[in-house]
């Protein structure tokens, strides 16, 4: 099926590398949507250990006041019954021979017996004297979200030099030919004029050695593209295509590449191809 | 281009993500380009996404890795830009205001990129919707074809041939462009 298919020419993949270049989630919008999600509310919800700490107090809590209620309540009737507390919420309380049980309306000022405070029925006192704590949610079962993505220094930078460049009118030029650099991505000098035609002249070429699995001369023609237009407008299309030759041939560093291009450029379509061609590239810690 | 198309092997933004950040990290730009091309303005766009990615974050306990990653948040973008088309209707129709006409590209102005974006998009435009979304989740997001055709809710073999007819309809398109270049230059 996939060999019935007819070619694109490369002028018909360059208008499309081109329409991918402006579709890029602009890195403000990336912080932006980041910095919303980790101020919703559901996010800011406390960790699971609190939680579980003020019910363990408030659990033994219960237990101390039930044991002091029950000793007060025997000292009082000098009976070792050990349900009096909760006999006196007993429907038919009332109606009992009185000595020992009083009505439910006497509670609250019934007389403690050495005591002045009443011994107070276990379960409704830990409810008043210990801090309610929150109730259980289902985000408390979540994978707490790391740390607060700080894409700002890092991120933004490239992007936003793309950015700013495509914002350039960019007059006409030579289709620049220089000897090949090292392969890097900073700029050696900034053109004054730069050039689409030569952009898409030179991506042409890189594509083509990447198809032929010409990893070298990939990366010849991205050192090539990176010195004469440093902020071209196909910069991320040429940075992706040199990180999959990088990784492809196996150089140093081409992992670390690799990662700074997925931080930088996440919303690149060459995003899948270069974590195909970089499969130990590492995962940073924030998106 | 054909290299995106490499079968169905799967990728590492596949795996079932532990944490939002993951998804945001690796999908992010994904959930961009479908709220963009599913027609939210560009005033809406933060609105959306952050509102798409709540339920992500919502929702990612219940993510079992079944689906791809990219089928599942296709599913959850397209649901939040309905509601949000829903709820634009509404307002619309209480104001009874006029759609303003969008902002034209002036060839004068806009660089060379957007004109050449302009121009993919007005030929993206004169797709019929099933093909377009083959053609721009094949060409635009170098999604493999097999989850095209999940996402698209087509056979792979639909799939396959409305891409050959949008890719020779595309190429008929640029030729024409080439055409007209040449005739303006001489």
């Amino acid at each position: 099926m996939n060999d019935e298919l007819p070619e694109l020419d490369d002028e018909a993949q360059l208008l499309l590398a081109q329409l991918r270049a402006e579709e890029e989630l602009p890195p403000a919008l990336h912080a932006a949507v980041w910095e919303r999600l980790e101020t919703t509310a559901p996010l800011a919800a406390p960790p699971p250990k609190p939680t579980y700490l003020w019910w363990g107090v408030a659990a033994a809590a219960a237990v101390v006041l039930t044991f002091v209620g029950l000793r007060a309540t025997t000292a009082r009737d000098g009976t070792t019954e050990t349900d009096d507390s909760h006999a006196v919420y007993e429907a038919d309380g009332g109606g009992a021979s009185g000595t020992a049980q009083p009505s439910p309306e006497a509670l609250p000022v019934r007389p403690a017996g050495e005591r002045d405070t009443s011994p107070p029925e276990p379960d409704e006192e830990a409810g008043v004297e210990t801090p309610s704590p929150p109730e259980p949610t289902v985000d408390d079962t979540r994978t707490p979200i790391p740390a607060p993505a700080r894409e700002g220094s890092e991120d933004a930078s490239p992007a936003a030099r793309a950015t700013a460049a495509a914002a350039k009118t960019r007059p006409r030029a030579h289709d620049g030919h220089t000897t090949p650099a090292p392969v890097d991505d900073e700029p050696v000098t900034t053109p004054e004029t730069i050039s689409i035609a030569g952009e898409i002249a030179l991506l042409k070429k890189m594509r083509a050695a990447l198809n032929a699995n010409d990893d070298d001369r990939v990366l010849e023609l991205a050192a090539e593209h990176a010195k004469t237009y440093p902020e071209g407008t196909l910069a991320p299309e040429r940075r992706g295509l040199q990180v999959i030759a990088r990784c492809r041939s196996g150089r140093n560093g081409a992992d670390e590449a690799a990662a700074a291009f997925l931080r930088t450029h996440s919303g690149s379509a060459l995003v899948d191809r270069v974590r195909t061609a970089c499969p130990n590239v590492e995962k940073s810690p924030t998106p | 281009m054909s290299d995106f198309r490499d079968g169905a092997r799967p990728t590492p933004s596949d795996e079932p993500p532990s944490a939002l950040s993951d998804v945001y990290r690796a999908h992010a730009g994904f959930v961009y380009r479908m709220v963009r091309r599913l027609g939210v303005p560009d005033a809406a766009l933060e609105d959306v996404m952050h509102e798409v990615f709540v339920i992500v974050q919502r929702r990612l306990p219940e993510y079992d890795g079944r689906a791809a990653m990219t089928t599942w948040l296709f599913h959850i973008t397209r649901g939040v830009v309905s509601n949000y088309r829903r709820g634009e209707r509404r307002r619309e129709q209480r104001l009874a205001l006029v759609q303003p006409p969008q902002p034209r590209v002036d060839p004068q102005s806009a660089t060379e990129r957007k004109e050449a974006a302009a121009f993919v998009r007005e030929f993206l435009a004169t797709l019929e919707p099933g093909q377009r979304l083959v053609f721009e989740l094949a060409e635009i997001d170098g999604l493999p074809m097999p989850k095209i055709a999940e996402l698209a809710d087509v056979p792979i073999n639909t799939a396959y041939s409305r891409l050959r007819l949008a890719r020779k309809r595309f190429q008929a398109a640029v030729d024409a462009l080439r055409r007209q270049r040449v005739r303006g230059a001489s």
